[in-house]
């Protein structure tokens, strides 16, 4: 009976550390969650599936806040295709300080290398300063496509 | 009617039990995470956005393998974060001592003095280019931190960056209302990251 309620009492932190391993990981969200930077665009990323296609003619510029747990470094991957290399997709993550006065990505931007419409991850790498925050921006072709952002 | 709990609770604790190994196996592999950009880099090529960037995808893994570059986590650490001020003063120190590649920095500064004229908004002017073995070094006034931002946008978040690589940019000090922003920024060679922060700051 003792031996019985003390395994049931452990049994639920465990199967909450359970639950929340899969949770702590990592965090994802979907290009819907960010916008082109300049307002003029704002029509040219249209969402597909919740994946976004620059339907506009020429390169377009689109950024996403990434929410951040703390401090520190941070990689960032953007799923992203494109048909070919006129639809290409050029993404870097960022961080920027709490005054809003210092930026910096501590990798050079990575486009893709594979088309034919298959997903690549591109991958870079960026330092979250105290009170700061991160974001990352990419640069998509016409009908270049943006799946998803894993950090 | 007990068994069932028994067993649940046993179930669940393995579980736990497996997660726990799990993270510590994981937090051993960081330094294999922190090459995953090199090799992302090593098959990128850099077709047509903005055609008049060349972008050479090379990076240096070896200098990163001591990254704590893990998905998703930030390292954990006692210390604080080292605040963006004192990151520009550890690479002004680095940019100081490095040997200068002549061929390389010479090549270098004739590039970002000719794209520099067209990322500066109007009021903005360029104070120096430099450039020394592995890194550049801009320093450039701006009529305010407006005019500060809009530079930062066009050449380093832009359609047309000023070279794609790593870099840093911040001001050289507080901005002061009716007083020129003078900023200073470090670039990477084109294609490449820029010095880790536990280069920077030592590892722990």
């Amino acid at each position: 009976m003792t031996l019985t309620r003390a395994l049931s009492v452990l049994a639920i932190p465990g199967l909450a550390m359970a639950i929340a391993h899969g949770t702590s990981q990592a965090r994802s969200l979907l290009p819907s969650a960010g916008r082109a930077v300049g307002p003029a665009d704002y029509g040219c990323f249209v969402l597909s599936g919740s994946t976004m296609t620059n339907v506009c003619g020429v390169t377009k510029v689109w950024e996403m806040a990434l929410p951040t747990d703390g401090d520190g470094h941070y990689s960032v991957t953007v799923t992203a295709q494109g048909a070919n290399t006129a639809t290409n997709v050029g993404c870097a993550a960022f961080g920027i300080d709490r005054a809003g006065l210092g930026w910096a990505s501590d990798d050079p931007r990575r486009f893709l290398s594979v088309f034919n419409n298959t997903a690549e991850d591109l991958t870079t790498r960026a330092w979250k300063w105290g009170g700061g925050g991160m974001f990352v921006n990419c640069l998509v072709d016409l009908n270049g496509r943006v799946n998803v952002v894993n950090w | 009617m007990k068994l069932p709990i028994v067993l649940l609770a046993v179930v669940a604790l393995a579980v736990a039990a497996r997660f726990l190994i799990s993270d510590r196996d994981a937090a051993r592999e960081p330094q294999a995470r922190a090459q995953e950009p090199a090799r992302a880099a090593s098959r990128a090529s850099r077709p047509p956005i903005a055609p008049q960037l060349a972008v050479a995808t090379r990076v240096t893994a070896d200098r990163r393998n001591d990254e704590p570059a893990v998905a998703g986590a930030a390292p954990a650490s006692a210390a604080p974060a080292p605040s963006s001020a004192e990151v520009r003063d550890r690479l002004e120190g680095v940019f100081r001592a490095e040997p200068v590649d002549a061929a390389w920095s010479l090549s270098a500064v004739r590039t970002l003095d000719g794209k520099l004229g067209a990322l500066l908004p109007a009021r903005s002017s360029v104070r120096s280019v430099d450039c020394r073995g592995s890194l550049c070094r801009i320093e450039t006034s701006h009529a305010d931190v407006n005019d500060y931002r809009d530079f930062v946008q066009r050449a380093f978040l832009g359609q047309i960056e000023l070279w794609n690589a790593g870099f840093f940019v911040n001001v050289l000090s507080d901005p002061t209302p009716g007083q020129p922003v003078v900023t200073v920024a470090y670039l990477a060679r084109e294609g490449q990251s820029l010095p880790s922060h536990d280069s920077l700051f030592g590892a722990p």
